[in-house]
């Protein structure tokens, strides 16, 4: 199979396949995250790094992995990457590490990783396999980040910590509770599929 | 056959090379993890005492050097007790234990302390905990922490217990979190009084 | 050290006032997925609660007795699912060999379970409160039956709304998205009846 152009990789992988609204995978950790601006952001910066990294990885060890071991070895690849980054805050950045460790070992059970690995990676060269990992990476943030911008704002009145919204704001407490969340994902969903289906002509504008 | 062995040989070899390169990279930054938890605690143990201010965010060799000035572990039957003393007189300023209690969401580790009379808090700081951000994580927030200071500790009541706070002075939306704060710091408070009682 | 809860308690705990998939928002993708058909959604339903049951039981003892007595701590997501694979590739044979029909209902959710967020969620969770094992096996069983019961009350929902005339963009994960919110609200109001933390 002819490796796919890199450009279209990129572009798939944001938006004409995007994890979160095409494919829907990764939504556990937007439901999770996007309650304040500041996890989200290290939650996007991981699953790029995770993403980008377990794909050139299993990508280059696609012609000689066992098939019946195949996912055993995806859940290595990925933990492997995950763990460095963890590592890595907990030395360089240990103020973030506290405030953020949990979220960040749930990056391994990003059904994004795997899925990326079993439908790209495992058939794919590895520089593609890389900018698919960074494409849907950037896919999967800009959503979280548009998603926790209006969660944190309705439901706190701030953005990373800091307020933006007067006194005047009462806060929508629901929007950081678990309902406020699978609200504002079936909207974005709801939207975000609807703009496509226009893209692809397959639904006329109301 | 063949295949069955090459299968086990590779998880064997993949396994290996992926730990042996997590543990090497441990190996690299335990020391600067190490020094970072330390330094963590030390600042903890600053704010909790009252040393610094809750606002002041000092440099990691500042740290370093107050705490060791400063700051006097000692290790008693109950635990780990905390004094400062004062940098001119050398007096004793405050008297301070680690608390530890289970939070809504996982373990609340922090430090609580008295002036050596017990009848004034010093300082409060609540060092890790894993409450809901923005929620029951506000309980680290300045805001929150610094109304403990110099608040009086009120005599005990008729089953024994301190009520430092009450939970009706909590935060909006996290009343399992107030709640066990609430238990969190009569327990410390108690905790404490007993010891600064068996000082004099 | 975790305060003396029940496993009864913590079991029903598990399964109605902290939903795994409602409350914490784990195993979405599967849920969102296979919720179209009750019969798959069933059969999912009972596998999850089997691996997670068996895979929380099984990480506790792993937990407990190798990686903290080894100071391999830093190990342990890959160690939990590794636990959690094998558990599932067992399933998956016994499953073919008793029932082949729900098998191929499940095609390739079955494989998939190894990284249901679920399943690797409620074993941190379980070694998070320190839960001891009879805790540990009440707390998987009852996140295991939680989450199947909100996959079949998905399940039965969507059944129904196949009759219903939905604006293309919502049909699919949307309109899901926005049901399991207001099965989130629901359970809601079950919060704080029981505390298993």
């Amino acid at each position: 199979m002819p490796a796919p152009k890199t450009s279209r990789v990129f572009l798939d992988g944001v938006w004409y396949e995007n994890p979160i609204f095409r494919q829907v995978l990764g939504i556990c950790s937007t439901l999770a995250v996007t309650n304040l601006l500041k996890n989200t952001l290290v939650m996007v910066v991981g699953l790029i790094w995770a993403a980008a990294m377990s794909n050139m990885t299993f990508s280059l060890l696609r012609n000689v992995t066992p098939r019946r071991i195949r996912i055993m070895v995806e859940v290595l690849v990925i933990s492997t990457y995950v763990i460095l980054l963890h590592l890595a805050l907990q030395a360089y950045l240990p103020e973030i590490s506290r405030d953020l460790g949990p979220y960040v070992g749930l990056i391994i059970t990003n059904c994004i990783l795997m899925g990326r690995l079993e439908a790209f990676a495992s058939s794919n060269p590895p520089w593609p396999s890389f900018v698919d990992g960074v494409g849907c990476g950037v896919g999967y943030g800009f959503i979280l980040i548009g998603i926790a911008v209006i969660r944190e704002m309705a439901g706190f009145g701030t953005l990373l910590g800091i307020p933006v919204l007067g006194a005047w704001w009462t806060r929508w407490t629901l929007m950081v509770m678990p309902a406020g969340a699978f609200f504002m994902l079936g909207i974005v969903v709801w939207a975000c599929r609807h703009i496509w289906m226009i893209g692809a002509g397959k639904e006329k504008p109301a | 056959m063949r295949d069955r062995v090459w299968t086990i040989v590779y998880m064997v070899i993949i396994t290996a090379v992926a730990t042996g390169f997590m543990t090497g990279v441990k190996v690299l930054v335990q020391d600067r993890i190490r020094t970072n938890e330390g330094l963590f605690e030390s600042l903890a143990e600053l704010y909790g005492l009252g040393v610094i201010s809750l606002t002041e965010k000092p440099g990691p060799a500042q740290v370093e050097r107050l705490h060791k000035d400063r700051v006097k572990r000692s290790l008693e039957d109950g635990g780990m007790w905390l004094r400062t003393y004062d940098a001119e007189t050398g007096e004793l300023q405050a008297i301070g234990v680690e608390f530890k209690g289970q939070g809504n969401w996982g373990p609340i580790r922090g430090i609580l302390s008295a002036n050596p009379d017990g009848e004034e808090i010093v300082g409060l700081y609540i060092s890790t905990h894993q409450e809901t951000p923005g929620l029951g994580g506000r309980i680290t927030e300045t805001a929150f922490l610094s109304q403990f200071k110099n608040r009086s500790i009120p005599k005990p009541d008729s089953e024994g217990n301190y009520r430092l706070w009450e939970a009706t002075d909590a935060i909006t939306g996290a009343t399992r979190t107030s709640e066990s704060m609430e238990r969190i710091l009569n327990e410390a408070t108690r905790n404490l009084k007993e010891r600064i009682a068996e000082e004099h | 050290m975790s305060p003396h809860y029940m496993p009864l308690v913590i079991l029903v705990g598990a399964a109605f006032t902290e939903n795994i998939l409602l409350v914490n928002y784990l195993g979405m993708c599967s849920f969102l997925g296979v919720s179209r058909e009750m019969k798959a959604a069933a059969g999912l339903g009972a596998a999850v609660t089997l691996v997670l049951s068996v895979s929380c039981t099984l990480n506790y003892m792993v937990n407990t007795y190798i990686l903290v007595p080894f100071d391999m701590l830093h190990l342990q997501f890959i160690a939990f699912m590794l636990v959690i694979a094998a558990t599932v590739q067992f399933m998956e044979m016994a499953i073919e060999r008793f029932s082949p029909r729900l098998y191929y209902a499940l095609g390739i959710f079955l494989p998939l379970i190894t990284v249901n967020c679920a399943i690797l969620g409620g074993c941190l969770f379980m070694s998070i409160r320190q839960y001891n094992l009879a805790q540990s096996a009440a707390y998987g069983a009852g996140a295991g039956l939680g989450w199947w019961l909100a996959i079949v009350a998905m399940a039965g929902i969507r059944q129904r709304l196949q009759a219903a005339r939905l604006p293309k963009g919502l049909d699919g994960p949307g309109i899901t998205l926005i049901i399991a919110g207001i099965m989130a609200l629901a359970f809601t109001g079950l919060a704080g009846m029981l505390n298993i933390r």
